[in-house]
């Protein structure tokens, strides 16, 4: 490759890393909950071995009714240990993971099409991509799935070169498969189709010992996830998202292809998408087009593994995010980003290379403009917008409340009727895992993985974490802490109630308030309250 | 004989469910155009927006001519909307000014595929794509467009009905 080719990569990777680390234990302003879970459990493998439940090294985590996948908080633990525990620090593996799926996406295409400015193309997109930047912001195990199973098929078109490339993909393919839902899906049936297509390299006498070494090391790796196969943990995922008949999920399908989902309305989730940001932006639709009437042409010889390739992830990609109820899902599906995010590149590339000289450099420039503009956009809303508009959602009062009860002598009382605000408390306070789990207890370890009974209540030293019981709650000296709903102004009077603290968010909402009962005085004032 | 049978109710199955879809549920025509005064709703959010970042960048991204731009794309983009045509708008049924209507039987959208490739192969069908993509461009300026969407019957039937030609040729 040219020197020349390196920068322009280098630049991308650095404006890849601008997009993803600027900021990055800011904002998303807020911890959710299940951010503040992976990187807990972390912590407390890191401490005792143990997960917050007390089991050891489990081989899924269970977590709020229900369980996650165990890669992204494994290797968490180095990244404490060297940097110590963090928002910044949780997010910062989707974020390294991020840089490196752009590196491979450049080299899986660059290989497979021999084509070293589609490669540079798809990079610059996956580097501006709000689809890709989203999950490599925030600490979901997606991201990190999403860039095994990258490299897993480049190392797979590798192994064409090199026998030994097969013993990576058998490691990396394993770890895809462990570390997110969807890719337990995706993994097994995009392999099953190159397997095949490729079976006469594959099962050439000379990489049968590599072949079986392969196999041997993907299989130890699997195996403990396979061993619990059948129980109601491993299951969970599955029997909670059903949807109704074929109809329903062809069009739950169509819509990961739909230009209104793809450049418009994106996810409705607010932690999967920024605001006024679709997946894509809306000047790449007709370089989509392209792309795709592309995949339609003729083929020549050299460019059939890439197109298969193209073709086959956008088939399976979307599937496990369709068999769901929710609408364009774009955690679930984010591997159809890869083929989606090619044929953008390829469109691009078309137009450079049916351009003339002279109108190859007028276009090149309205590309990089196109660039520039796409990353101002981002950056508005990213950096500006989304704490503003999606920070409730973040929980964005959550760590501001738990400042609040800090010193607290009194017992405390967070009511967990809309949440599951323990995580945070945990993970903010670095509490003491061994005493965690000395004082809750959810399931035996025995059960570990097959009794799905929750205890909702968490003790954490004088805070407890539960639902508030009006009656019972201010009879005794305490704080009580919930959201607007759980405490609002005619109950502060009625019970007698002095307000504490007061955590607003960016946009004056109330998100938390704190309370102090006073036993005393409403007793004396009984039903009637403090109204006056 | 067999074959034009089965292509016959195809074609009739493709050319029947919008026609009688607007007799059951007449649409209420408009012909307002995205260029009516700013709502409120619609300036709180744009001042929001504005207030949010102090720099120059704002105004590049955000002017007069955003929210009318905004109107446009969404129009644009429901029209586009493979969904709209095939599963009446599931699974995402949010739109206002549109009615759900069963347009095409959700089945055709094989169809569909088969006419991007043959149009892709055969460029003297590339013109029923540019009357599509004529029509939508014009449609989009409209506030209201069910109904007036209608003129896109044609030419999306075409195209379906090339599609499902394409996919039975090798039935002799």
């Amino acid at each position: 490759m040219k020197t020349k080719n390196w920068l322009v990569l280098f630049l991308i990777l650095v404006l890849a890393i601008f997009l993803r680390f600027w900021q990055l234990g800011k904002t998303p302003q807020g911890f959710y909950c299940d951010e503040a879970a992976l990187g807990y459990n972390a912590y407390s493998i890191l401490e005792t071995g143990k997960d917050e439940f007390g089991k050891s090294l489990p081989v899924l985590f269970r977590s709020f009714g229900d369980f996650k996948t165990p890669i992204y908080v494994y290797l968490l633990i180095p990244i404490y240990k060297i940097f110590g525990v963090s928002v910044w620090s949780t997010r910062l593996l989707s974020a390294l993971t991020g840089i490196i799926g752009i590196w491979f996406s450049f080299w899986l295409v660059k290989n497979l099409s021999n084509k070293i400015n589609l490669g540079l193309i798809t990079a610059l997109l996956l580097a501006t991509s709000p689809w890709s930047i989203i999950f490599s912001r925030t600490s979901y195990e997606t991201n990190l799935a999403f860039t095994f199973l990258i490299i897993s098929i480049w190392s797979f078109y590798k192994f064409k070169e090199n026998k030994k490339f097969l013993i990576l993909t058998a490691i990396m393919t394993a770890l895809a498969f462990l570390t997110y839902h969807s890719e337990r899906l995706i993994v097994p049936l995009v392999f099953l189709v190159l397997f095949i297509k490729e079976k006469k390299i594959i099962f050439d006498k000379r990489n049968f010992k590599t072949l079986m070494m392969a196999i041997v090391v993907g299989f130890i790796l699997i195996l403990p996830t396979l061993n619990l196969m059948t129980t109601s943990g491993f299951l969970s995922r599955l029997n909670n998202l059903k949807i109704n008949g074929f109809k329903e999920f062809l069009s739950l399908y169509t819509a990961y292809f739909s230009p209104r989902y793809l450049f418009g309305l994106g996810d409705a989730n607010p932690r999967s998408s920024y605001p006024d940001l679709a997946p894509f932006l809306f000047w790449q639709l007709p370089f989509l087009i392209t792309g795709i009437t592309w995949l339609f042409k003729k083929t020549r010889n050299e460019e059939k593994d890439f197109k298969f390739l193209i073709i086959l992830l956008m088939i399976i990609s979307p599937i496990p995010a369709a068999m769901t109820r929710d609408p364009f899902y774009t955690i679930r599906a984010l591997p159809l980003l890869l083929p989606l995010i090619i044929l953008v590149a390829i469109g691009i590339n078309k137009f450079l290379e049916s351009a003339k000289q002279t109108n190859k450099i007028i276009f090149l420039f309205i590309f990089i403009s196109l660039i520039v503009w796409s990353v101002g956009k981002i950056y508005l809303s990213v950096f500006r917008f989304n704490d503003y508009f999606r920070g409730e959602s973040w929980e964005i009062g959550a760590e501001k409340m738990i400042k609040n009860i800090e010193g607290e002598n009194i017992p405390v009382v967070v009511d967990n009727s809309r949440g599951e605000i323990y995580s945070q408390i945990l993970f903010f306070n670095k509490f003491n895992p061994e005493k965690y789990q000395r004082d809750n207890f959810e399931v035996s370890n025995f059960n570990y993985y097959t009794d799905m009974t929750r205890n909702k209540t968490k003790i954490i030293n004088n805070v407890t974490v539960r639902e508030i019981v009006w009656k019972d709650d201010i009879l005794k000296e305490q704080v009580l802490v919930g959201d607007e709903l759980s405490i609002n102004e005619k109950q502060i009077k009625e019970h007698c109630l002095e307000k504490v603290f007061e955590v607003k968010g960016l946009d004056n909402k109330i998100l938390f308030v704190g309370v102090k009962t006073n036993p005393e005085l409403k007793k004396i004032k009984g039903d009637n309250g403090c109204f006056e | 004989m067999c074959k034009k049978i089965f292509l016959g109710i195809i074609f009739a199955t493709i050319l029947i469910s919008w026609p009688i879809s607007l007799i059951k549920k007449p649409a209420q025509i408009e012909f307002g155009t995205i260029f009516y005064p700013i709502t409120d709703l619609e300036k709180i959010d744009f001042e929001k927006k504005l207030a949010l970042d102090t720099s120059g960048l704002k105004r590049f991204f955000y002017n007069k001519t955003t929210i009318y731009k905004e109107r446009y794309l969404k129009n644009f983009l429901v029209l586009t909307d493979l969904n709209n045509y095939f599963f009446e708008m599931h699974p995402r049924e949010d739109v206002a000014g549109v009615d759900y209507r069963l347009k095409y039987p959700f089945w055709t959208i094989v169809f569909l595929i088969s006419a991007i490739e043959i149009t892709v192969k055969n460029k003297k069908y590339l013109k029923i794509w540019l009357i599509i993509l004529f029509e939508i461009w014009f449609l989009s300026f409209f506030k209201r467009i069910d109904g007036l969407d209608f003129i896109l019957f044609i030419p999306i039937s075409w195209l379906l009905i090339l599609g499902a030609i394409n996919l039975f040729k090798w039935w002799k």
